[in-house]
């Protein structure tokens, strides 16, 4: 091969962002008649989510794939989609997520600055709330509650709801909710199959409260040292890969859901009014994005509310 | 003279700092637990502050454990060669410790230096810049390469050998 | 090929004496800059180690250990134990095993264990007429539960290097500890009985065993507090470290009053050296291991083991001879970091549970820790008994063969590990 693309990504090849992984590789290797190798390293065998960024932009490996909202060191206003239910239908995600579109473009652009130019998107599904026997509805639910969270707005959503953020990694999630370190629960909800929550926690709040984005991102100088060709080749094939796995989503998170009730667990969702009062609660979480993330910030968050 | 009462003090320092943090993480940690498990109140600061102690304190002391021949390595062989053999191989390994500490302290500082012209932050819950974390690379493995070139000029003027190092 | 100049590499500069850690990263980065990879990969391996939030409990745990041993808590825990048990027949024996147990669960280090419990005891048992090689096994071996029983450094690696639950492999190590804390005893007491009859002492009156009880009671509280904290979900591993550490100051300084300040400095120096030797080795096998991952080195290896060993045994009796025959040179440490990302792939696509392994190689690694040449557990009697090497050495192989007994039960009995995480 000419040309040899290693990515790094940091869940298994059998997880559906590794599955789009590999359908890139077969769309890049084919279209290019084999001139382009695509090596996957799957399971954080190279890097950590978080040392993602950082890998690329410096050049370390030449593409991977990390969850968007780990940019925030870089650009504080990524952390708009995990502003508490500003995203909180399907409609609404999908435009936000659109290639070009007020939302992303911006986002798009300032990653760039890092030295990683973004390919594509991945859809990981909405943030769920986990809890023992009662679901939470509102935010009189969290008050006094130790909530396991993984990020910092997260955390400032837990704390302005009244309950108390601690961050579990995602490998003591399961003995944390087993023997009470945390009293709820928070993950993508694919997360409860693949580490069978259901075992510990039996109510599932379909709150979405959170919109959990990867991205997939090749370092600057590495792309623009590729022929035409090349590049068009690898876009090309990331644009089937982020709409495959776009389209994919909605069944994976129904059937997510539908094998959770099948081990027991209870769903719930909340209604209108429910979730009126969730945003009321939120408002400190917004305010802090708005003085956190600057022009940008603003620029974003006015086009998200304008969907 | 004067170098070697440099490289001990420096050395000194280093595990004295060093010390220090491992139990100022252990303090930290301590309040935390109390301040969640009867307060209901986590902190954000413990856990990030702590994991700075540890980076910061595992990269100072480095210098001063091959000073003293305290890194974990495989004795049984070299033990059966003959002394002046031994001396070489010292050389060597000394030798091959300095060339990897140079290499991470230049690609280190490079790490750094980005992270501290970019203005790059955590994005934790603390989120402070992320440079003061990363300066310790080479901060650390500076010392430690000097330390190596130190030590490979003792060696090879054989002021100690390397054995009796420990206890001068 | 490639594996095979890899290793003669890695050979050639550990038995040169260049630091594990050091030999490892410089290794990793010679195979990084061949191979056309960017060398910053170097440092940026590094930061992620240190940045580990798991292994902030490998300086805390030293920390506690360490503050209990300058306070002289290992004489405590043996004369207590002694009071109770040291009537039975063996019973200096089964008082040495059972002290190795109890401060096993405050230790998380083999060698600190050995130490400890073996400055006291060693002298006891002699003077008891127990014989030289017996005393040295029994303690060599007993130190090992060290790191079976929780907490563990190495399991703190291991979860740190697989991202699995470091409490769910503490808990599993309970249930093989105290299988292999009874074989040990139902050894001693039958050898004792039948081998070297010697005198046990006197019963201990009511009066003696109160005494030495209450003064044991404050670290027997606090392994009590530390497993209860974890087990109940209070603590983290990383939290529960600290709390045991600052708890054992509060313990040591303040109600015994055996911890002076000029002890305290020393204790707070040895953990931190032995931190940082720890940490470094970790940070190294990382860049090692990343540069191997490059090469597909554990791919190929696993996909080799999937051809060649169909059956979940063959597999485990070949990696078992493996590990063996590494243990003999290998320091233990460095054999789970460099044989885990090799090993685990394999494993799992065979359908051992990740905790399972992770108990598997602990033990593994303990038979590491005294078989000759290299054996930490070795040199530590050799030097607290001022024996020979050898004496030591031949001591201990009864004790090997109960451990590679514990193994096989584990194998047949996976629960003996998985009962408590999972299913209590
Ligand atoms: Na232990
Ligand atoms: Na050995």
């Amino acid at each position: 091969a000419d040309v040899t693309l290693r990515v790094t990504l940091q869940l298994p090849l059998k997880s559906h962002l590794g599955q789009n992984m590999v359908l890139f590789e077969k769309e890049v290797e084919e279209k290019s008649g084999g001139a382009i190798d695509v090596e996957i390293y799957d399971s954080a065998t190279l890097y950590k989510d978080k040392e993602v960024p950082a890998a690329v932009g410096s050049g370390s490996i030449e593409m991977g794939v990390v969850s968007l909202t780990r940019y925030v060191g870089d650009v504080p206003a990524v952390d708009i989609f995990y502003q508490p239910f500003l995203f909180d239908t399907e409609a609404k995600v999908r435009s936000a997520v659109a290639k070009g579109s007020t939302v992303r473009a911006p986002l798009d652009a300032a990653i760039a600055e890092t030295g990683s130019t973004v390919l594509w998107w991945q859809a990981y599904g909405g943030a769920v709330l986990l809890s023992k026997e009662e679901p939470v509805k509102t935010p009189a639910d969290m008050v006094g509650k130790k909530v396991r969270v993984f990020g910092k707005t997260l955390g400032d959503f837990v704390t302005a709801t009244g309950g108390a953020p601690t961050l579990v990694s995602g490998s003591e999630q399961y003995l944390a909710y087993q023997r009470g370190t945390v009293d709820l629960g928070m993950t993508g909800v694919s997360g409860v199959a693949s580490r069978k929550l259901w075992e510990v926690m039996d109510t599932i709040t379909i709150t979405n409260h959170a919109d959990i984005e990867f991205i997939v991102v090749v370092n600057t100088d590495f792309w623009n040292e590729l022929s035409e060709e090349h590049k068009e080749i690898i876009a090309a094939a990331g644009l089937v890969a982020e709409a495959d796995v776009r389209d994919r989503m909605t069944s994976i998170e129904a059937d997510a859901y539908s094998l959770a009730e099948e081990n027991g667990m209870t769903l719930y969702t909340p209604t209108a009014e429910e979730v009126s009062e969730w945003r009321a609660a939120s408002e400190p979480v917004y305010e802090a994005f708005t003085e956190q993330a600057g022009d940008l910030g603003a620029t974003v968050l006015n086009a998200a509310k304008a969907l | 003279m004067s170098v070697t009462r440099l490289f001990d003090w420096l050395n000194r320092v280093g595990t004295a700092l060093a010390s220090c943090l491992f139990v100022a993480a252990g303090a930290m940690l301590t309040y935390e637990v109390i301040a969640r498990y009867f307060f209901t109140k986590p902190t954000s600061w413990a856990a990030e502050l702590s994991q700075m102690c540890l980076i910061w304190g595992a990269l100072l002391a480095m210098a001063s454990l091959l000073s003293k021949r305290q890194h974990i390595q495989v004795d049984a062989v070299v033990q059966l060669l003959p002394g002046h053999v031994v001396r070489w191989v010292d050389m060597l390994v000394l030798m091959v410790v300095g060339i990897f500490s140079g290499v991470v302290t230049w690609y280190g500082f490079e790490i750094f230096y980005d992270s501290f012209i970019r203005g790059r932050t955590t994005g934790s819950m603390l989120n402070i810049p992320i440079w003061i974390v990363e300066l310790a690379v080479p901060v650390g493995f500076f010392m430690l390469t000097l330390q190596c070139v130190y030590e490979i000029k003792r060696t090879l003027f054989r002021v100690v050998s390397p054995a009796e190092g420990v206890s001068s | 090929m490639t594996v095979v100049i890899i290793l003669a590499c890695l050979f050639t500069l550990l038995l040169a004496r260049v630091p594990v850690a050091f030999a490892l990263g410089f290794l990793g980065l010679a195979m990084l800059v061949v191979g056309g990879f960017s060398p910053l990969m170097a440092p940026q391996a590094i930061l992620s180690t240190l940045d580990g939030f798991i292994l902030l409990a490998v300086p805390l745990f030293l920390l506690m250990s360490n503050v209990l041993l300058k306070a002289g808590v290992g004489a405590d825990l043996f004369n207590a134990v002694q009071a109770w048990v040291g009537h039975w027949p063996g019973g200096i024996a089964v008082a040495t095993i059972l002290s190795c147990a109890f401060f096993a669960a405050i230790s998380g280090s083999s060698v600190a264990t050995a130490a400890t419990i073996g400055t006291v005891a060693i002298p006891e048992m002699i003077s008891r007429g127990y014989d030289r090689r017996f005393v040295y096994g029994l303690l060599a071996a007993g130190g090992t539960l060290g790191i079976l029983i929780p907490p563990s450094i190495p399991m703190i690696v291991y979860g740190f290097v697989t991202e699995e639950s470091v409490i769910a492999l503490f808990l599993a190590g309970i249930g093989p500890g105290m299988v292999l804390v009874a074989l040990f005893i139902g050894y001693s007491m039958i050898y004792a009985r039948f081998i070297n009859r010697n005198k046990s002492p006197a019963k201990a009156s009511g009066a003696e065993r109160r005494k030495a009880t209450i003064r044991a009671l404050p670290s027997i509280a606090l392994a009590t507090l530390i497993m209860t904290g974890i087990y109940s979900g209070a603590f983290t591993p990383t939290e529960a470290a600290a709390i045991g550490f600052s708890a054992a100051l509060l313990i040591t300084a303040v109600f015994l009053r055996s911890l002076s300040w000029a002890k305290f400095k020393e204790a707070a120096h040895e953990s931190m050296v032995t931190t940082v030797a720890i940490l470094l080795i970790i940070a190294g096998a990382k860049i090692f291991g990343k540069a191997i991952a490059l090469y597909r080195i554990p791919q190929d290896i696993s996909v080799m083991i999937s051809e060649n060993f169909g059956t979940p045994l063959g597999f485990i009796l070949v990696i078992s001879v493996v590990l063996l025959v590494m243990g003999l040179v290998f320091e233990a440490l460095s054999m789970v970091l460099i044989m885990t990302p090799v090993l685990l792939p394999g494993a799992i696509g065979l359908g051992f549970d990740p905790i399972w392994f992770g108990i598997y190689m602990v033990i593994l690694v303990e038979c590491a820790l005294i078989t000759p040449p290299v054996g930490l557990n070795l040199y530590v009697i050799q030097s607290v008994a001022k024996s020979s090497l050898g004496d030591v050495c031949r001591g201990v192989l009864p004790f090997l063969v109960l451990m590679l007994l514990t193994v096989v039960l584990l194998y047949l009995l996976p629960d003996m590990a998985l009962y408590i995480p999972f299913k209590l």
